[in-house]
């Protein structure tokens, strides 16, 4: 049944020296404005790996919050996925509250047609002696546009932070957009940031290497994107999970589910 | 005749590179083309292999009894055309393996053949490597990533094997290989010479031809074949030197 408005709230809580590993994945049809809140708390030696999947009907609109508590020697390892939406935007908050922590926030968004997806993040070393990794990559085509908005925070006295961020984007048409705002903003002296941001077409020199040897264009443009996409899906860790989205990648550059048989990318359980 | 090349006029850019070139090729015969730097012999191989931004404004290439200007690139591979890059291009992600039974099973098609099982494409593997004396296990690294000069140069000779082309183009293969190593690529590229296919091999030096003996040698200058002769000719072209066909040319 058509909805409107839906409201979804989850609160979770990685007890001490615990090792979790969740998974977060929607298949929404219909609903024409969602708003999701999650509130995690990882708690003192406590690990967390946690996976968000988002296909999304094309009409549905969503907002996901989700706000990562970090206490002291803790590990978070996440990975958004996002293959369909009509108006999709992660917030993604993660405080870093003690030290020796490690923090590893990766992103693959696929958008085309009028979809258009953004993801906010903020990632706040509040405190000395952490590491983040954050590294986000997306592919636009048609009319599709994206927002990556980064913010990396290191708090006055946050000193030995490690603090990496990174967004690739590649587009494979003049009417696709992206708009990308890496930042850093740092207020302690004796630390290691860097960020980066790149947006290009398709490696033309890597396409007629591979025309060269006889591959389709079609399928040298495959290639290149399946290869980038799963420099992402690479750091799902549940072996099963891997499998399943990167099949379902392969299903999404096609555009399309049946034709099956004379795709070069051998995935492991087609769908008929 | 394998290749025939008729009055070829290419421009890059607007620039004209290529100024009236004339080069023929039969099965069985190994042409090397040599010449000073800046002078279009890598714009000749990327004419032959259809790559973008290589305008032919005027001219004929004629492969197999069939003009190839216009046709795509992997159409012209697929009918058995192979360039051995200067540059071999790296591909993060893609494995050689993937990439390999890609382009082999493209052939395949394109030619009306069914694809090779598994077993059949991993056994050619096999007796490829051992060609040009690869002996670690190429399945799972990435096309070109973290290979040195001589590994991308010995791959491209693997991949030639693999594909089994009519006409094979060598560019500069030679440049970046240590004695070893181009002993090794020397050794694959006459295991594969029947009297069906044809090389042309482009150089800036002779030294490639002590183990690739040609039996034509075309000197390039200025987007033209300016002298053509005998293996004979490398040697001369060695100890003259390039000043000697510029002054000729004057």
């Amino acid at each position: 049944m058509p909805t409107t408005m839906e409201l979804l709230e989850n609160n979770i809580v990685v007890e001490s020296g615990q090792y979790r590993q969740i998974v977060l994945s929607d298949d929404t049809e219909h609903l024409q404005a969602n708003e999701e809140h999650c509130d995690i708390v990882v708690k003192e030696n406590a690990s967390l790996e946690l996976y968000r999947i988002q296909n999304l009907d094309e009409t549905t609109g969503l907002k996901t919050h989700i706000h990562i508590h970090q206490e002291r020697d803790s590990r978070v390892h996440f990975v958004v996925v996002s293959f369909n939406a009509g108006d999709l935007r992660n917030n993604i908050t993660v405080d870093i509250d003690g030290e020796g922590c490690e923090t590893q926030v990766y992103g693959l968004y696929l958008v085309d047609k009028k979809q258009h997806m953004e993801n906010y993040l903020k990632i706040n070393h509040n405190v000395p002696h952490c590491t983040s990794d954050t590294r986000f990559k997306g592919i636009m085509d048609d009319e599709a546009s994206a927002v990556f908005n980064g913010h990396v925070y290191v708090a006055p006295g946050a000193q030995k932070t490690d603090a990496q961020q990174n967004n690739a984007n590649i587009i494979l048409t003049s009417t696709a957009k992206i708009d990308t705002k890496p930042f850093l903003e740092i207020y302690a002296d004796d630390v290691k940031c860097s960020h980066g941001t790149s947006t290009g077409q398709l490696d033309q020199e890597a396409m007629f290497y591979m025309r060269q040897r006889g591959i389709s264009q079609a399928n040298a443009r495959m290639l290149l994107m399946y290869a980038f996409a799963a420099e992402i899906s690479n750091n799902i860790k549940i072996d099963s999970l891997r499998d399943t989205i990167e099949d379902m990648i392969k299903r999404r550059l096609r555009g399309e589910l049946s034709s099956c048989d004379r795709c070069v990318l051998h995935c492991k359980n087609p769908k008929k | 005749m394998l290749l025939n090349i008729k009055n070829l006029h290419v421009s890059v850019g607007g620039k004209e590179i290529l100024k009236g070139l004339n080069l023929g090729v039969n099965e069985g015969e190994v042409h090397a083309i040599m010449g000073p730097n800046g002078t279009g012999k890598s714009t000749l191989a990327a004419a032959i292999t259809g790559r973008e931004g290589y305008e032919i404004t005027e001219g004929e290439i004629w492969y197999k009894g069939k003009n190839i200007v216009g046709m795509s690139p992997e159409d012209r591979a697929n009918e058995g055309i192979f360039l051995s890059f200067q540059y071999p291009v790296e591909i993060p992600g893609v494995s050689i393996q993937n990439f390999m039974r890609t382009a082999i099973n493209s052939k395949r098609e394109y030619l009306g053949l069914p694809a090779l099982s598994t077993i059949e494409f991993m056994k050619m593997m096999k007796e490829k490597q051992a060609m040009v004396e690869i002996t670690e296990k190429l399945q799972n690294r990435f096309v070109n990533v973290g290979y040195s000069g001589g590994e991308k140069k010995k791959n491209e000779i693997f991949q030639m094997a693999m594909l089994e082309p009519s006409l094979a183009i060598l560019d500069e293969t030679d440049s970046g290989l240590d004695i070893d190593a181009l002993r090794i690529v020397a050794n694959g590229v006459n295991q594969l010479h029947t009297k069906d296919n044809a090389f042309v091999v482009i150089t800036h030096y002779q030294r490639l031809l002590d183990y690739i003996v040609p039996d034509f040698v075309h000197v390039m200058y200025d987007g033209r074949i300016v002298k053509s002769g005998g293996k004979h000719l490398a040697i001369e072209l060695e100890e003259k030197g390039y000043e000697w066909i510029k002054e000729m040319n004057l």
